[in-house]
């Protein structure tokens, strides 16, 4: 790819901007959070034409926003953030959520601590490894009938829980109580439904994972009191998405979105970034399919997260109340969503997309837990499996500036392919057992691909947070035992 | 049928029928051949290729694929799109691709494999979607060039 050629203004040590001047058609200029080195990177790779690319879509106001963690992706970067005002004509694009509709990450605390698994910790592995299907199109035991997966798609969540899944507890603590209320299975397709009547409850491929792990470090001991966390905690991270429904729903409406697109004369820069006013019926349409694809992601979570527990109990010989596995919160980082946010004064709807990038709202923000509402929503930040992976909080700046948005994960620096070739004749394995950690993964490249070589280092991502104020460090965790899809 | 209207994908030898290259987070394909119909052809195979090891495959079921699209962009991400459904949901590897039609805007085909038996078949890579990234079918004027990423 051609390293990036066009301006970039240095704002202060973590942001840059790119200028409304670059390209005619922008309507914003771009922001980029990085430090000076990162930049560098960020450049070789020409993501900043993506989000010059997402500055010209209709309605988008302030800024085309850009994560630490961005690389290349389709349409928008991952990592990439814009907001659309719905009543001016703002436009919603799956090219900014990503076929991965709702891919997330949940992080579920523990009353364990290193010692009460040390010796098993091979044994949870291999359980869970055993007791989640991952993989290739890997399929799960649950089966869901078309009544069922209706419900699904409706509920999300609340139907994984009057099923026994999960607990009301869970609910609570999942960004929207895990059910996006505008969900509308009739815009979901046979194809999608068939895709997904068999995938629940697994964890499918590539960088989706279930971890086993360890807190190392606590920033911030009030807040990480609040979300119940402290060093040498155990912990188990959760991070997959809406699997083959999702997929599907992304193509559909790529293809139908290319029609509306010509229909109401939108300028694409870029054709996967096909796109028709939220307000329109293709706009409605697709938000309804994407809701439900978002939907079955969280059901999807929390059907794992009960797998995970009851391996726990079987492993451990200890009950569900001793081990005390409660969901710390469940955050979604490819999705768009209808939010209201101060736009020069004025509370205005927007439509937020957010790909590769999560949710973050501040202290005092009425869509948080009550019991973290003197603290600010948990950001979840996984890194790659070799390093580490943080628990973030929201802010005010990150409000104002960032539509309430923070970083999602470490970010590709490598592509699949040079990492394969780069781990020839090297064992993944080895490698990450001498640090102490036990990987386990159905792919045969999996691990090569998801190497810790293959991603940024999370720990300076989440520092240009932190030092810009965008969100705030609390914890940072490190890995012990991995699934890999 | 008339023969010399189709194509089928069985390897020839010494025609190179497509190579893969790497892209930042995921893969591409560029498919050759010495008409648009076979670089079409060519393209499927490869990205079969890129699903499965289709060496055990046996070309024992058929199906009918069909598709359209605004543009020949659309017509082609909207074909393959089409042979993945059938494997993403039916399991189906496919071996053989035979194209019987193919307009600008509408390809008809027929794809030739067998269900993903577990054992007998290696699953190499989940394919999410076909983008438009990139997307290129071009005569170059010593044949034909059609470019594809996937997002896996």
């Amino acid at each position: 790819m051609n390293p990036w050629q066009g301006p970039i203004e240095q704002i202060d040590d973590y942001r840059f901007r790119i200028p409304k001047s670059y390209m005619n058609e922008m309507r914003v200029p771009g922001l980029i959070y990085a430090n000076t080195e990162m930049l560098e990177h960020i450049k070789g790779d020409s993501t900043p034409i993506q989000v010059a690319n997402v500055a010209c879509l209709p309605g988008i106001i302030k800024y085309s926003i850009a994560m630490p963690d961005i690389h290349w992706g389709y349409g928008f970067s991952i990592g990439g953030v814009g907001a659309t005002e719905i009543d001016k004509g703002g436009i919603i694009s799956p090219g900014g959520v990503g076929s991965d509709i709702n891919c997330g990450v949940r992080l579920l605390r523990t009353n364990l601590t290193l010692p009460d698994i040390e010796d098993r910790l091979p044994a949870l592995v291999n359980g869970l490894f055993r007791n989640i299907p991952s993989g290739v199109g890997s399929h799960g035991s649950i089966k869901l009938s078309p009544k069922d997966i209706a419900m699904v798609l409706h509920t999300g969540t609340q139907w994984a829980n009057s099923h026994g899944y999960g607990t009301l507890e869970d609910m609570l603590y999942t960004e929207e109580q895990g059910q996006l209320s505008f969900a509308n299975p009739e815009q979901i397709s046979q194809r999608a439904l068939e895709r997904g009547h068999n995938q629940l409850g697994t964890l499918g491929s590539g960088n989706h994972f279930l971890e086993i792990q360890i807190i190392d470090k606590i920033f911030d001991p009030r807040i990480a009191g609040i979300f119940g966390l402290k060093e040498q905690q155990i912990t188990v991270m959760i991070h997959t998405g809406s699997r083959g429904l999702g997929y599907q729903v992304c193509e559909d409406y790529l293809r139908s979105m290319g029609d509306a697109s010509r229909k109401y004369g939108i300028y694409l820069p870029d054709r996967q970034l096909a796109c028709a006013p939220v307000d329109s019926p293709e706009g409605k349409g697709y938000l309804g399919a994407m809701a439900c694809a978002a939907n079955y992601a969280w059901a999807n979570r929390q059907c794992i997260t009960h797998l995970t527990r009851r391996t726990f109990e079987q492993i451990l010989g200890l009950s569900d109340k001793e081990i005390g596995m409660q969901l710390v919160y469940d955050v979604a980082h490819n999705i768009a969503k209808i939010e209201k946010h101060m736009v020069n004064g004025k509370e205005t709807r927007l439509c937020v997309h957010r790909k590769g990038a999560t949710r973050a709202f501040p202290a005092g923000h009425p869509d948080i837990p009550e019991k973290y509402r003197n603290a600010g929503q948990p950001v979840i930040v996984p890194g790659d499996m070799g390093r580490a992976s943080y628990v973030l909080v929201g802010t005010q700046l990150g409000m104002d500036e960032a539509f309430g948005t923070a970083c999602h994960g470490a970010g590709r620096i490598m592509s699949r392919t040079r990492a394969i070739k780069e781990a020839k004749g090297r064992s993944i394995t080895r490698e990450l057992a001498d640090k102490g950690i036990i990987v386990r993964s159905s792919g045969r490249e999996t691990l090569a691909e998801e190497m810790p070589e293959a991603y940024k280092d999370v720990n300076v991502v989440v520092n240009i947070l932190h030092q810009a104020g965008i969100a705030i460090k609390v914890a940072k965790i490190r890995p012990l035992g991995v699934v890999k899809g | 049928m008339v023969m010399d209207n189709t194509l089928d994908i069985t390897p020839t030898p010494n025609q190179k029928r497509f190579d893969f290259f790497e892209h930042t987070a995921d893969i591409g394909i560029i498919a050759y051949g010495k008409t648009r119909k076979e670089a079409f052809t060519n393209i499927a195979y490869g990205m079969f290729t890129l699903l499965a090891g289709l060496d055990n495959v046996t070309p024992k079921k058929s199906i009918n694929i069909e598709a359209a699209g605004y543009d020949q962009d659309e017509l082609l991400v909207n074909f393959l799109s089409e042979l993945l459904y059938h494997c993403s949901t039916k399991g189906m590897l496919f071996s053989k691709v035979t194209i019987l039609e193919l307009t600008p805007t509408v390809i008809r085909a027929k794809a030739c494999g067998e269900k993903y038996i577990p054992g007998k078949h290696q699953l190499l890579q989940e394919i999410k979607t076909v983008t438009y990234h990139q997307l290129r079918i071009e005569d170059t004027g010593c044949g034909w060039e059609i470019q594809v990423i996937f997002d896996v």
